[in-house]
């Protein structure tokens, strides 16, 4: 089981959080100027990256509060 | 003390293992292999063991070499597989969740000097039921005994299981694996007769007076008591065939002679264990010297010592194949996986050591091939023709030794397995005849 560092909470088990995708993917300035290709794009495409990946992560049983982290996807190793 | 083993009663001493207890007894089959029925007995010294499986009451496939006797126990062999007990089982099991600074998995000599080296809150996990160390909390000092590391997953956390009855949750910011090393035998024909053991569970039994034969590929077996002959493969000589039936009575030399005996000592070499390191994605390499996977690469707060690591482990001049009859040599006791098994999947085409397994079954026991996994590779990269380190390794997976589910599930089981919250009305609701309907948590 992943240890996961809330930063306002400390290193808890991963069964505490949950997953919220990809970090840092902007909402459209202008939704309804994209046509349906562009749209599909930003709802469903994410990166898939072997080593480092900037995730959204949920402290859901405990603070409640999300917050960034860096993960490398092939050793499951958080960076600091 | 007494217990009962298939029917008959025996006197056992106190902190013997009811394998230990059998051999003293001159027992040497008892058991019985789970394909072809073939007579078995005991043949290693604690989880390796492949044979000798026995039902303790509620318990199926329990490990002779690991039951520790108590008086009025009662045993039942298998045959390779268990029974589901129809009655509820009553024993209590329980679950603990605990972090340390450092946690040692095995309390040999170097588990020991680790734990006494290391930093911060220590535990170490023992499996047999001694360790030389003694819990001290004022040294931040936890030692487990009975206790078996079964998984090491992401994070540095470590499920152990002590006694069959409680599980450890353990995270730790260092993990030191020192689980030793497990002998691994030789495939010869007939290599599975009762009285055929590991050198190192033979040399710790007492045999009575039986007439012992060593036949070895390293210097691990020079310290054999009372042996009546020695048999070397470093210097050419080969055992190609037992004698006997129901348990060994002699073994028949490549020069044609025989050797009257009532056991048989082997020593293939040495195997690191390395399942906990391979579970976290630990890479091992093959080392010809010693002739067995060591560890190699590194893993974030994870190291391993002793001979886990090959440490003091001696140089081994492997048999692989010896000839004869190879629907009689047997590489996976457990499994009843003979060579002749094995040449047919090369011979349709396999060539990874993942699918060479999963066409033999060899190593899927409830022993996980801790003695047949390295002879049947060995065997199979001879055949091939090619080296041991090209079939690839097949990965180890959770958990080291069988876990029973119901360790498991704990208390969560019965009312608590799921339980039912009701509102403060409910009584009334009760006592004025309301209808409830299921509605879940």
């Amino acid at each position: 089981m992943l240890q996961i560092t809330c930063p306002w909470c400390g290193p808890r088990d991963e069964t505490e959080f949950s997953y919220g995708g990809q970090a840092g993917v902007a909402y459209p300035k202008q939704p309804s100027a994209l046509s349906d290709e562009q749209w599909g794009t930003f709802v469903f495409f994410r990166e898939n990256p072997k080593g480092r990946f900037a995730e959204r992560w949920v402290h859901a049983q405990g603070c409640r509060r999300w917050f960034d982290a860096i993960r490398d996807t092939a050793t499951n190793d958080f960076l600091p | 003390m007494r217990f009962t083993f298939a029917g008959t009663e025996y006197e056992g001493r106190d902190g013997e293992t009811l394998a230990a207890a059998l051999v003293r007894h001159g027992v040497r089959g008892g058991f019985a292999s789970i394909g072809l029925g073939r007579p078995r007995g005991v043949f290693g010294w604690a989880d390796e063991e492949p044979n000798a499986l026995v039902q303790i009451g509620p318990k199926p496939l329990q490990r002779a070499t690991l039951v520790e006797l108590t008086d009025g126990l009662v045993a039942e062999p298998l045959k390779g597989k268990g029974r589901i007990f129809e009655a509820s089982d009553d024993t209590w099991y329980d679950a603990r969740y605990v972090h340390c600074e450092t946690l040692v998995i095995g309390g040999g000599a170097a588990g020991v000097a680790a734990a006494e080296a290391g930093g911060g809150r220590v535990i170490v996990l023992e499996a047999s039921p001694h360790s030389a160390l003694t819990s001290d909390s004022t040294q931040g000092l936890r030692v487990l005994t009975r206790t078996t590391a079964v998984g090491l997953y992401d994070g540095n956390y470590v499920v152990a299981v002590e006694r069959d009855r409680r599980v450890w949750h353990i995270r730790a910011k260092r993990i030191v694996i020192a689980t030793g090393a497990v002998e691994r035998p030789i495939a010869f024909p007939n290599n599975d007769r009762p009285g055929v053991m590991l050198a190192s569970a033979a040399c710790r039994y007492d045999l009575g007076g039986a007439r012992v034969v060593v036949y070895t590929t390293n210097d691990s077996t020079l310290a054999f008591p009372d042996a009546v002959a020695t048999v070397d493969a470093r210097s050419g000589r080969r055992v190609v065939d037992t004698l006997g039936a129901e348990r060994l009575e002699g073994v028949v030399l490549d020069d044609g002679s025989t050797i009257a005996c009532d056991v048989l000592a082997v020593s293939g070499g040495w195997n690191p264990s390395l399942n906990l390191w391979s579970h976290r994605g630990g890479k091992v390499q093959w080392d010809d010297k010693i002739a067995a996977f060591i560890p190699t690469g590194e893993l974030d707060g994870v190291e391993v010592v002793g001979s886990a690591a090959g440490a003091g482990l001696p140089d081994v001049s492997p048999v692989w194949l010896t000839g004869g009859d190879e629907t009689v040599t047997f590489l996976d006791l457990e499994r009843d996986a003979d060579l002749a098994e094995l040449r047919r999947g090369i011979g349709a085409g396999l060539r990874r050591a993942e699918h060479l397994k999963r066409f033999t079954l060899i190593g899927t026991a409830s022993d996980q091939g801790k003695t047949s996994g390295v002879i049947a590779m060995g065997a199979a990269a001879e055949i091939i023709g090619v080296p041991l380190a090209d079939l690839g390794t097949s990965s180890f997976r959770p958990p080291f030794v069988p876990v029973s589910f119901s360790t498991l599930a704990g208390r969560n089981r019965g009312e608590l397995f799921d339980p039912k919250r009701e509102t403060p009305m409910h009584a009334w609701h009760v006592a004025h005849g309301a209808i409830f309907e299921d509605v879940g948590q």
